[in-house]
């Protein structure tokens, strides 16, 4: 799902604009809950759309309420304030995220294969979703406590399910090894995204997969994947 | 070890952080494949004898502003400086992201032991950080020998 929310404009020169995704007033036959729902879904938008333009630092709600077209009065009923609100978008992108990536991988039978349809599946969507990719790899980094626990749970699931190499240390060992290459691919990605160059991520594939194939199948597997040149996502 | 108090407090115990991590692996005896280890257990064990100020610096980095965050990546940065020799030694050498991924994935283990709670067992974990730093240039049954092969681990 692309991030459409409304595009910058000028702080000072906003007004209330009715968005499509915007429920209309009055009766609209949707049940409390379903309006909870679309209101949600919208400020999710907003604020991944806000992050990507102004980084966590930058955005105020705001910029969110003006985004999603609520008011603040329905954005504090649903979010205790920005960190939550942040929090509540980063679930959503990982959740949407890791099932891209399992997905892919289960288009696959040999586990290098699978690695392989998974990462290319992910930085293909983090090229196409610019904002996610800010607010999922770089800018998670400056939210608070409870986003990080969140970011550490996400870790240990994406770990658990993609690095299932043959030959993986059993015990706490294989289990630090899994988190290090998944933490170690989440450093790359952001050091690639801060510097701008999300939408260069497909071409990272071969050397990515060299270095998370390596520690396990060896060298030969390594330079295959190397040797298999960039495959852009579709 | 500090800057004379010119700098931020987080950076000054990122300072001596480094130091700290520097000294060990400088002191190591044998190759760069032991200074590695000694850096690492040298970092894990200067950071789990210092709660407090550990605390402080890793999570004064979550919800804090870009000077923190360019801080974190000038420690990441510094530590990967200690990876380099590394490709020179590596029978297939990585591609260059390597070392900065792994950097970045001991500073992840670092943080996560903060935020659970569990600093005190960081220098168990030593070992295992080992492994996965030299992993990528020495094979996992590589990095697994030598790690075992060491005596006081």
């Amino acid at each position: 799902m692309a991030v459409s929310a409304p595009t910058a404009a000028p702080r000072s020169a906003r007004r209330r604009v009715r968005r499509p995704d915007q429920l209309t007033g009055g009766r609209h036959g949707l049940t409390a809950e379903e309006v909870r729902a679309s209101q949600r879904e919208r400020i999710v938008t907003a604020m991944t759309a806000a992050v990507g333009e102004h980084g966590y630092h930058g955005v105020r709600v705001a910029d969110v309420v003006w985004r999603a077209g609520v008011s603040r009065k329905t954005f504090y009923e649903l979010y205790a304030g920005k960190d939550d609100c942040f929090r509540a978008a980063y679930g959503t992108w990982i959740d949407r995220l890791s099932k891209t990536m399992f997905d892919a991988f289960d288009t696959q039978t040999e586990w290098v294969d699978q690695l392989r349809a998974a990462l290319t599946a992910l930085l293909g969507r983090l090229a196409r979703e610019p904002a996610a990719a800010r607010l999922c790899f770089s800018e998670v980094i400056a939210a608070g406590g409870d986003t990080q626990l969140r970011r550490d749970q996400a870790i240990a699931i994406v770990a658990a399910r993609l690095f299932t190499a043959p030959g993986m240390p059993d015990g706490a060992l294989g289990e630090t090894m899994r988190a290090g290459r998944v933490s170690e691919l989440g450093e790359t990605l952001r050091r690639e995204i801060a510097a701008g160059r999300t939408e260069q991520l497909p071409t990272l594939v071969p050397e990515l997969m060299c270095a998370m194939v390596l520690p396990f199948l060896g060298m030969d597997a390594a330079q295959r994947e190397l040797d298999r040149g960039t495959v852009l996502a579709r | 070890m500090t800057d004379g108090g010119a700098s931020p407090p987080g950076q000054s115990f990122a300072d001596e952080a480094f130091a700290a991590t520097a000294d060990a692996y400088a002191r190591a005896p044998g190759g760069w494949e032991l200074a590695i280890q000694s850096a690492i257990a040298g970092l894990f064990d200067f950071l789990a004898r210092r709660p407090a100020q550990t605390n402080a610096c890793i999570v004064g980095d979550c919800g804090a502003g870009p000077d923190a965050l360019a801080r974190r990546d000038r420690t990441i940065d510094r530590f990967v400086a200690l990876l380099r020799p590394g490709f020179a030694r590596a029978a297939m050498p990585p591609p260059p992201i390597v070392a900065d991924a792994i950097g970045g994935g001991i500073y992840e283990l670092v943080r996560s032991h903060v935020l659970e709670r569990r600093l005190g067992e960081l220098p168990e974990a030593a070992p295992d950080a080992t492994i996965v730093a030299l992993a990528p240039f020495v094979g996992t049954d590589g990095a697994i020998e030598l790690v075992s092969s060491i005596p006081e681990i």
